[in-house]
């Protein structure tokens, strides 16, 4: 248990993500693809929609992934406004731009996927506000980040502000149940699959491509906020020596002399 | 088994639906990737800039 703990340090994780993050990459391919194939080849032509039935195999994993990150997001971020670990936060902010990507994905797919089945490129109603909503509070999280020069007042700034967003989860989910809507209800759920076996392995396929990519991505953005807000770290210096240049370290604050004493309390080699 | 490339492209009619929603965020994900890409060439070029120009110890 505590080998997992020692992951919470930076230098730690900055190793660990560069490793992880490749293997994630490749499967969000694999993933991909086969998700695809099964998309466009195995699955039949649905009987009310027709074709256009296939933006679903994007349109749902994508909004799940919105909500899903938005979720780990402001878990991160609560985590380091109670024990104000750095790297909680520093997750958080890695996360928020692909959570905000995948919302607009949601976004743009379901419009494109609402003017032939609706008759529409957008109604105001309950589901489609509120994703509205959480695109918003992605973009309010990324804006309060970057609002203090003070780092510490930004992150528990943002982290409250991310905390009490999450209240828009429910709504969302339960948006269709809770108010007569345009959009369609929940294909899955506690009671049931109302879908063709196929459609499904389709859909959860596309979902695992999609989880794979965020994290991913997530890990190479994390490493790059690492080098970022770690300038003055020795370890950044042992380790990132191979790829980052002390002008790289100069320009985020550091004045680019090395440190040994540091570096042998640190136990480096 | 033989693929109907014409029916694929054209979806009975609903293929720039389809199309598009793929494309766009084919578009997109790749824009995220291609920065993240960049920044890290950044990083690099730096470094390099450094080994070469003689800043580095």
């Amino acid at each position: 248990m505590t080998r997992i703990w020692r992951y919470a340090s930076p230098s730690m994780f900055h190793r660990l993500a560069g490793r992880l993050w490749a293997p994630f990459a490749l499967s969000a391919a694999v993933f991909a693809l086969a998700g695809l194939g099964i998309a466009f080849f195995a699955a039949p032509t649905d009987a009310q929609q027709g074709e256009v039935y296939r933006i679903m195999f994007l349109h749902v994993p994508a909004a799940w992934m919105s909500m899903l990150i938005y979720f780990v997001m402001a878990a991160y971020a609560g985590l380091g406004f109670i024990f104000r670990t750095r790297l909680s936060h520093l997750m958080a902010r890695a996360l928020a731009p692909t959570g905000l990507l995948y919302g607009v994905i949601a976004l743009i797919s379901g419009s494109v996927w609402g003017k032939p089945t609706w008759g529409t490129w957008w109604v105001w109603d309950a589901r489609l506000t509120s994703q509205v909503v959480l695109l918003c509070l992605y973009l309010g999280f990324m804006a309060l980040h970057n609002a203090f020069e003070e780092r510490e007042r930004a992150e528990r700034t943002s982290a409250l502000f991310a905390i009490v967003g999450l209240v828009n989860l429910p709504v969302i989910y339960f948006s269709v149940v809770w108010w007569n809507t345009l959009h369609q209800g929940a294909s899955l759920s506690a009671s049931g699959v109302r879908m063709a076996p196929i459609m499904l392995a389709g859909l959860v396929t596309m979902t695992l491509a999609c989880w794979c990519h965020a994290i991913a991505v997530s890990l190479v953005r994390a490493r790059t906020l690492i080098v970022e807000m770690e300038a003055d770290r020795s370890w950044l210096h042992r380790q990132g020596a191979r790829y980052i240049a002390k002008p790289v370290l100069r320009s985020v604050g550091h004045n680019g002399t090395w440190d040994t004493n540091a570096q042998q309390r640190d136990g480096s080699s | 088994m033989t693929i109907d490339w014409q029916l694929l492209w054209d979806m009975n009619g609903h293929g720039p639906y389809v199309w598009a929603s793929y494309g766009m965020a084919l578009a997109l994900l790749g824009a995220e990737a291609l920065s993240l890409w960049h920044r890290h060439r950044q990083h690099r070029r730096r470094h390099s800039e450094a080994q070469h120009g003689g800043t580095a110890r």
